[in-house]
């Protein structure tokens, strides 16, 4: 038998007395260390390599005994916190749309929502009790799955000729499937850099592909943090300096092409110019801006807005969805969006400081992807709903209606 | 010389949180340091002291991250936190008043002549 197998053997001895299997990858890996360094020790003092693996084994004593110790210490220490303000969250999504859908005119499917909501309730629960660490077992599966999905809605959902916005949301899961990659190629110095890369044109492709410029902006923001966090911890074993500027000097290139393609291409110099001041072209691509600012100009803290008397505004479909908190503002006051807003940043918050305070690479990539996710589309959603109609929002994630975006933000 | 094993068990916990006062280690480095430090009369089993470590760290007393600052391996590091300094300075009072009374009766009991 290979001696690291021995140890790996003893790894797993080990681990196999430990019931929270969470825990088994960051022990198993300390473990692993620790035999690796002794049985290096023993064949520095002359042993041969079998003899001081087998000396090492024996010096750390019985698996047995060690696993079961440890079995005490490592128990499963459920986020209740983070999983009774996802429900509240959900929760409030469904009271902000009844208060809002009585007001308004768009249909309203109940039936639909719940059974999203409990799909994707039933999803999140299987990843809290799934072994994370598959993730890390199989990360090209986990990232050409993702891909193969995206390709497959990219395909099947479509309105006419055009894929539909819902194939869109699989960009959701693009920073899963990044996070992955960068964490199976940690160890091969700046080839890996150069391997993230690739491994960020697919999934950035398909997003320009759908297209979905919120979808391709919150991939291409979590990567980027993704990869720096990386860099930063030092996974790839480059000089931290080195490793930035083969990250960021492409991404400057690349934004500095797209910023020049822009200055020549008028239709979209237009549309930047339109989504801040919405006033240039407000029967056209303004007016979803012009009519969003109209609602907030004439909203109050507490209570239901007043229309400025020339404006008329005519319902819109998607004030349930990708507007639900301009009507909120609008139709119960800006108390309730602060109370939201209050709520979503505890949230992230609180989010962060637990995806931090792991200690294992791959819980950290995965926790930020999860929440990179997450914050991006609460950013690009809110400037939406407050009049900036830079990117299309995607969804507030557990608040907006949208059945799919519902699923996929629990996963 | 080496240490009878039972001296050592209740006193790990001391030492382990003496040796991270000093600056973060991993489990390896801590092993060999204690023995470096006593002159090879603590030989600390590895099986002993990631059950300590772990409980340490779950207590709060310890963190730890993970960081490859002088090998080609990324190490999980432990760093003494306030709390795991507050119960250094408990552990450590408590064996200089232990130590000193089984001196007194290895002295031959305490003196009254002041009495």
């Amino acid at each position: 038998m290979q001696t690291f197998e021995k140890i790996q053997e003893y790894a797993t001895a080990v681990c196999d007395q430990i019931k929270w299997k969470k825990a088994h990858a960051v022990i198993s890996e300390e473990i692993e260390n620790h035999l690796i360094d002794q049985r290096d020790a023993y064949m520095a003092g002359g042993a041969g390599e079998t003899a001081a693996t087998n000396k090492a084994i024996v010096q750390m004593g019985d698996p047995i005994a060690i696993g079961t110790q440890l079995d005490r210490t490592h128990r499963p220490k459920p986020q209740w916190s983070m999983m009774l303000l996802t429900a509240a969250l959900l929760f409030t999504g469904f009271l902000i749309r009844i208060l809002i859908v009585n007001n308004g005119s768009s249909p309203w499917p109940m039936p639909m929502q719940l059974i999203s909501a409990v799909i994707g309730l039933g999803l999140m629960a299987a990843a809290y009790f799934t072994d994370f660490t598959l993730i890390g077992k199989y990360p090209k599966a986990i990232y050409f799955s993702i891909l193969a999905l995206s390709v497959a809605a990219l395909i099947i959902l479509r309105s006419g000729d055009t894929p539909d916005f819902r194939a869109g949301l699989m960009a959701l899961l693009f920073p899963l499937g990044f996070a992955a990659i960068v964490y199976a190629v940690r160890n091969k110095g700046y080839s890996g850099i150069i391997l993230c890369g690739m491994s960020f044109l697919l999934p950035a492709c398909i997003a320009l592909l759908v297209p979905t410029v919120s979808g391709f902006l919150l991939f291409a923001v979590s990567g980027l943090v993704i990869l720096s966090i990386a860099i930063s911890k030092r996974w790839f074993k480059v000089k931290i300096l080195y490793g930035y500027l083969l990250v960021f000097m492409p991404v400057a290139v690349v934004f500095l092409l797209g910023a020049l393609n822009m200055s020549h291409d008028s239709y979209r110099w237009e549309r930047l110019q339109v989504a801040i001041d919405p006033s240039i072209d407000p029967n056209g691509a303004g007016y979803m801006g012009m009519l969003i600012r109209t609602l907030l100009k004439g909203s109050k803290l507490v209570g239901h807005g007043v229309m400025p008397a020339a404006a008329t505004v005519v319902p819109w479909s998607g004030n349930d969805t990708d507007y639900l908190l301009t009507s909120l503002i609008f139709n119960i006051g800006w108390i309730a969006f602060i109370i939201v807003m209050g709520a979503l940043l505890f949230f992230i918050v609180k989010g962060f400081l637990l995806c931090f305070r792991q200690r294992s690479g791959l819980a950290l990539f995965v926790s930020a992807s999860v929440m990179l996710t997450f914050t991006i589309q609460v950013i690009g959603y809110v400037a939406a709903n407050l009049g900036f109609q830079l990117t299309a929002p995607i969804s507030l994630p557990l608040l907006s209606h949208g059945n799919i975006a519902t699923i996929i933000n629990l996963r | 010389m080496a240490i009878d094993k039972g001296l050592l068990t209740g006193n790990t916990t001391m030492l382990i949180l003496k040796l991270l006062a000093d600056k973060d280690m991993y489990g390896y480095q801590m092993i060999e340091e204690l023995s470096k430090k006593s002159d090879n009369a603590f030989n600390l089993k590895a099986g002993t002291l990631y059950p300590i470590l772990h409980g340490l760290e779950k207590a709060g007393m310890l963190s730890a991250y993970d960081d490859n600052a002088d090998s080609a391996r990324i190490r999980k590091y432990y760093h003494l936190n306030s709390k795991g300094k507050e119960l250094l300075i408990d552990k450590q009072a408590e064996w200089t008043a232990y130590t000193k009374a089984v001196n007194k009766v290895l002295r031959g009991g305490a003196s009254y002549a002041n009495i």
